[in-house]
């Protein structure tokens, strides 16, 4: 009670504090001036076979194909990539020499905002060895599914992952195991059927495409952008109680906002219910750049062109996007 | 023409009744008053009586001062040893022209009768003034009447009370004279005088008492009359602080630092909040954002104990690192064992905080009324008198923050459509009545509470995001102390308090938590024999308490993997914890002779922990050798246990199975006087820390396929160690002040697979300067300053992006790797007391970080953890205030 009692008292202070002085003004996440990976795509999202995770090495598992979603806007340059899979780590990195790491994808691509795809590409069978370990390691012994973490570097062609321009980002992958409920289905990647701008369709599709044609938004404007969903995206699915039995739960989907300029008004939207207790709004307001901040978009684009993805996803690692070009007239 | 008549008003004697001590408040107990809570603690070695002159000496006038007409005060602190003979006398602050010479040699040739502390005479060391004045022979003012006859009536009296100026209080021992008759009296114990047979005339009035300004007044006596007056002495300074007197007294503990009255309130950085003095002491790790947080040697704020009056409590502060909880007027002393506590306190392994508040007096009504810009609080107290006899006496106080007033001032206007309320309110109170008892009995009640209360409310047409947060606890006591015999004293007390917490978030998230609080102490100490003292006592405490939590969470649904974020929708638990602790103590001070005092003690504690037993057994010893007067040695040990917070052993959400935490603490120190009054005061300690109880994600698979978490364990170790060296300038009338150096390291091991690490708040150096002076014109100056090893963080080197939730996780260097940079800020603070016949006024600014450095307390980070900030700590901050005391 002394102890709950102290802590709270301090995150009142805090709290009151923070409000006080301010925070940090840092440049938002959702606006992607950079080198940036957006995304991790896996098929299958989650791989359901029945087997024992003390001997995962008796079991043949599916091939996982993994799509990665990566943003450049500064630059004009071929990145290279790599992928490893290992346990879960705390700060998702495979780099403890002592572990079972599987180095199994790399490659070189195109610059992202200039070639025909800007997404990498990889394909993971996973070794025994590493599930083994993230069995070993994890505190449940495998109970509800073994997760097997992805790491991912990408930076410019020619430098090595510790360039100080190397990007790393993660994903996890569960292999579910002979612990999970009978009946279990394997998680599906969520779709998005359109982006509608207030009673629009937007359509339009990457701001390097030739064939795409932006929407027009006039400098400073507000556009509401709403994802439209197919029907029986959410997902329902069982998870193994611990003291036996299982409990039904219900997806919720969440939807990140990223473009090359402007803001929006919310980062994120979607989602389960805030622990305030408000039904969070699925869309969000994008505003334009002021005219006089165009020159400024990243990648040299100076007709104003802005580009926009929507990454959506599911609370079991299901992901899918869309990109989307506006054009900004002053 | 003028002829001199010299004045020597060295009528020191009852003066000393109000004598000032040359004693100050960190010396880890070289004071007879040791502090003591009426009920529960050793009870104070009174002054029973003050040495009384037998013989004076007249001082003789240095004849070039006088011819040169020269008048002077010397101020002396004399020595005055258990058979009244005067060993030592000083001169205070030198006056030159021959006055200190002759005001020396006039004092070593008194012969006193000693002064006595319970009934025994014992040493004392006193101040007092001689005056030297040079006044004109009687003609100048006494024009003196005559009767009908033409000779003078000498039946007139003139009757009078002698008072502080600014509180009333009735000053007893004051000489007062009629210079032109050479008469003089000294004030009763009522302030009270009488000089009678005077001829009816025009006289100068001069009263005199150390530590107060000299009085003089021009009165007439009339005829057939008898003239009442009541003279108002005004304290030297402006502003007495209390009485404190030195001398040895008995050592019952290696390490315990206690704060005086003055200090209590004048130290600057702490707003003169006396508990938050408490943060400048040894041992006490530097708290962040000037919070509240007891942190004692390394350990956990929950490690140490708070405890009023004997009794603990939760909390000592309002939260943004405001007040404390208690009205200083109610506090008697507070004081800090930051290690090798007595086994008179148990189920703690960190150290103790002991607050004790003071008996009210019968001295009229009074009170105070303290404004300054974040709250306000009033404080009374008044005797209860049936029939011309006062039965009791009471006091109450309370205080109220007015932040939600005046923080819509400052807040940025919302949107259109939009709302932003922010309402910070605290508020506490607190109340006694002593009860008067025939013969040495004692009865006093205590009730006494806090809450804070944080209420924020952020809506759109959107959203509406609504956090309600408060804590709060309030206690009722009740303790009783009665002599068994000549020399042992037993005190019965009760405790009954209710605490509660509470934090919302709009309708999905909502956690409370109530507290019932009984809480039982009996004790009897006192002199065994010649040589040995007892303290024993019994100890019970129970805790039920009510959790209801209502949150998206379960805990009994396996996350996808082990690691993936399950949302689920809120659920509502609700749990009850009953705690029960008995502990029973011995302690014996023996006298081995040659200085040297053993101190072993015992406790046993049995706990009930939601229905489970635990037992502990706690021996502790402590020598101390007085090699001779200036200079101690001191070495302890002893073992140390806790239960765990009650959150940690509940049968659902904790583990049943959760033992007591543990703690060995030893210690070696010296205590040694030094030249100019300065006392050093070094200790090294060790603690060593096992079984300490934490959060885990530890399961424990069962036969039958299942899982059951353990959430809590006990594998937490940790140790600490340092050397503590405190320097104090004894405390005089116009200065106060310490130098306190830490050098320490404490870690910890969370599992024993596990590195070992600094704890949250280790703090490798800690240094601390206090000073401050006072003016006689009633003007007060102090300084703060502090430097210390930033605390432990952990670098952060980059960031991972998560593609399933996306968010960054930070990839960071092993845990507390790293620190915070130094933390160094100036305090100052200045004081004006107006002191008027009936009450004073006090005005005061206190500016917090001077020179406004940034002392980062944290470090803030972008979204891909590339750049960053420092959260830094309070800024420059000036506070005024004004007080009333009457």
């Amino acid at each position: 009670m002394t102890s709950v009692m102290r802590r709270l008292l301090a995150a009142m202070a805090a709290c009151a504090l923070a409000g006080a002085a301010g925070c940090a003004s840092f440049a938002p996440a959702s606006i992607v001036v950079d080198l940036r990976v957006l995304g991790i795509e896996a098929d299958l999202p989650e791989v359901v076979v029945a087997f024992d995770p003390q001997h995962p090495e008796a079991t043949t598992f599916p091939t996982v194909h993994l799509t990665a979603l990566v943003a450049d806007p500064a630059d004009t340059r071929r990145l290279a990539w790599e992928m490893t899979a290992c346990a879960p780590t705390l700060d998702e990195r495979c780099d403890d020499p002592t572990a079972q790491n599987q180095a199994f994808a790399s490659g070189v691509i195109d610059d992202p905002e200039g070639a025909t795809l800007s997404e990498i590409h990889a394909a993971l069978d996973i070794q025994p060895g590493v599930l083994q370990e993230a069995v070993t390691l994890d505190s449940l012994a495998g109970f509800g599914g073994v997760a097997v973490q992805i790491e991912m570097c990408v930076r410019p062609e020619g430098e090595g992952c510790d360039s100080k321009h190397a990007v790393w980002a993660a994903k996890r992958i569960v292999y579910a195991s002979k612990d999970m409920p009978p009946g279990r289905t394997p998680n599906q990647n969520p779709s998005i059927d359109a982006i509608w701008t207030q009673l629009v369709v937007f359509e339009s599709g990457r701001c390097w495409d030739p064939a795409t044609t932006p929407l027009d938004v006039t400098a400073g404007a507000d556009v509401e952008l709403r994802p439209i969903e197919p029907d029986g995206i959410r997902e329902t699915y069982q998870l193994p109680k611990l003291s036996g039995g299982v409990q039904t739960i219900t997806e919720n989907i969440t939807y990140s906002w990223f473009a090359t300029a402007g803001s929006f008004s919310r980062e994120q939207s979607g989602g389960p219910i805030d622990l305030f207790g408000n039904v969070p709004e699925r869309s969000t307001v994008w505003t334009a750049p002021a005219a006089d901040q165009l020159a400024d978009i990243p990648g040299g684009a100076d007709d104003g062109r802005v580009n926009l993805w929507v990454v959506q996803r599911d609370e079991r690692g299901g992901q899918s996007w869309v990109q989307r070009c506006f054009h900004v007239v002053p | 023409m003028r002829r001199s008549r010299i004045v020597v008003v060295a009528l020191l004697l009852l003066l000393l009744l109000a004598t000032r001590t040359a004693h100050a408040q960190t010396d880890g107990g070289a004071r007879r008053d040791e502090p003591a809570p009426q009920d529960q603690q050793p009870k104070k070695p009174q002054l029973t009586a003050a040495p009384e002159l037998l013989e004076g000496a007249a001082p003789v006038y240095p004849p070039d001062a006088e011819k040169a007409g020269l008048e002077a005060d010397v101020d002396l602190r004399l020595a005055i040893d258990a058979q009244g003979n005067v060993t030592k006398a000083e001169v205070i602050t030198p006056v030159g022209h021959g006055f200190d010479e002759a005001a020396i040699d006039a004092a070593r040739r008194y012969k006193f009768k000693p002064a006595e502390f319970d009934r025994k005479p014992g040493p004392i060391v006193v101040e007092t003034t001689i005056h030297f004045t040079l006044t004109k022979e009687a003609t100048p003012a006494a024009t003196q009447p005559t009767t009908d006859g033409g000779a003078p009536a000498e039946d007139q009296e003139l009757r009078g009370v002698v008072k502080e100026r600014g509180t009333r209080r009735k000053l007893p021992g004051v000489t007062v004279s009629l210079v032109e008759l050479g008469r003089d009296v000294v004030s009763d114990a009522d302030g009270a005088f009488v000089i009678t047979d005077i001829p009816a005339g025009t006289y100068h009035v001069l009263a005199v008492l150390s530590g107060f300004d000299r009085y003089q007044e021009t009165l007439t006596i009339e005829r057939d009359e008898t003239t009442h007056v009541t003279l108002y002495l005004r304290p030297k300074g402006g502003s007495p602080y209390e009485t404190t007197v030195e001398a040895d007294r008995d050592k019952l503990e290696v390490t315990r630092h206690t704060i005086g009255r003055r200090e209590m309130t004048t130290v600057p950085g702490t707003f003169g909040d006396p508990i938050r003095v408490l943060q400048n002491l040894p041992g006490m790790n530097r708290a962040p954002f000037g919070s509240g947080l007891l942190l004692i040697r390394g350990s956990s704020p929950n490690d140490s104990g708070v405890y009023v009056d004997g009794h603990a409590v939760p909390l000592l502060f309002h939260f943004l690192g405001g007040p404390s909880i208690m009205n200083p007027e109610f506090l008697d002393e507070l004081a800090l064992y930051p290690g090798g506590f007595p086994v008179r306190y148990g189920r703690a392994i960190g150290g103790i905080v002991e607050v004790n508040t003071r008996s009210t007096k019968t001295d009229g009504i009074h009170g105070a009324a303290d404004i300054n810009l974040i709250d306000t609080s009033v404080y009374l107290r008044a005797p209860i008198t049936v029939k011309k006899k006062t039965w009791a006496t009471f006091a109450v106080a309370g205080r109220r923050s007015y932040i939600d007033a005046l923080l819509p001032l400052v807040l940025p206007k919302s949107k259109p459509g939009s709302t932003l309320v922010v309402v910070p309110v605290y508020w506490d109170y607190q109340a006694r009545l002593d009860v008067k008892l025939p013969g040495r009995d004692k009865l006093s009640f205590m009730a006494f509470g806090s809450s804070d209360k944080l209420d924020l409310l952020q809506s759109s047409e959107e959203a509406t995001y609504n956090l309600t947060s408060h804590v709060g606890f309030n206690r009722v006591r009740g303790t009783y102390e009665t002599p068994l015999t000549r020399k042992l004293t037993l005190s019965l007390s009760g405790i009954y308090g209710y605490d509660d917490v509470l934090f919302t978030g709009g309708t999905a998230t909502s956690a409370e938590i109530k507290q019932d609080v009984v809480g039982l102490r009996e004790r009897v100490k006192g002199d065994l024999a010649k040589r040995v003292k007892l303290d024993t006592g019994l100890d019970l405490e129970s805790r039920v308490t009510h959790f209801q939590l209502k949150a998206p969470l379960s805990d009994d649904v396996a996350p996808a993997g082990g690691s993936m974020t399950v949302d689920l929708p809120p659920s509502l638990f609700q749990r009850t914890v009953d705690e029960w602790g008995l502990g029973a103590y011995a302690e014996l001070a023996i006298d081995a002779g040659h200085g040297v005092r053993l101190i072993p003690g015992v406790r046993g504690d049995a706990y009930l922990l939601a229905g489970k037993p635990r037992a502990s057994f706690d021996p502790r010893v402590l020598v101390r050798w007085q090699q001779n007067a200036g200079l101690a040695w001191k070495v302890y040990t002893g073992l140390f246990h806790q239960a765990p917070q009650a959150e940690g052993f509940d049968s659902q959400f904790g583990n049943p199975n959760l033992q007591l935490e543990q703690a060995i603490q030893s210690g070696v120190g010296i205590e040694k006087k030094l030249p100019w009054k300065i006392e050093l005061d070094a200790e090294a300690y060790y603690i060593d820390r096992s079984s300490l109880a934490q959060f885990t994600t530890q399961v424990i698979h069962n036969p039958d396929g299942t899982i059951t978490p353990l959430f809590w364990n006990n594998d937490r170790i940790g140790h600490a160690y340092g050397l503590e060296v405190l320097v104090k300038r004894e405390i005089t009338r116009n200065f106060y002040g310490w130098l306190t150096y830490t050098i320490s390291r404490s870690t910890q091991r969370r599992e024993p697979d596990q590195a070992w690490e600094p704890t949250s708040f280790d703090n490798t150096h800690n240094l601390i300067a206090v000073a401050s002076y006072r003016t006689d014109g009633g003007w007060e100056f102090g300084a703060r300053f502090r430097l210390t090893t930033g605390r432990p963080a952990t670098p952060v080197l980059g960031g991972t992006y998560d593609a399933d939730a996306d968010v960054y996780v930070p990839v960071t260097a092993p845990r507390r790797t790293g620190r915070e940079p130094t933390f160094h800020e100036l305090d100052l603070r200045a004081e004006k007391t107006f002191t008027f016949d009936t009450w004073r006024l006090s005005a005061f600014l206190d500016i917090i970080n001077v020179y406004d450095a940034a002392n980062p307390e944290a470090t803030q980070w972008d979204y891909r953890y590339g750049q960053s900030a420092p959260v830094r700590g309070v800024p420059f901050l000036p506070t005024i205030g004004i007080k009333g005391q009457w």
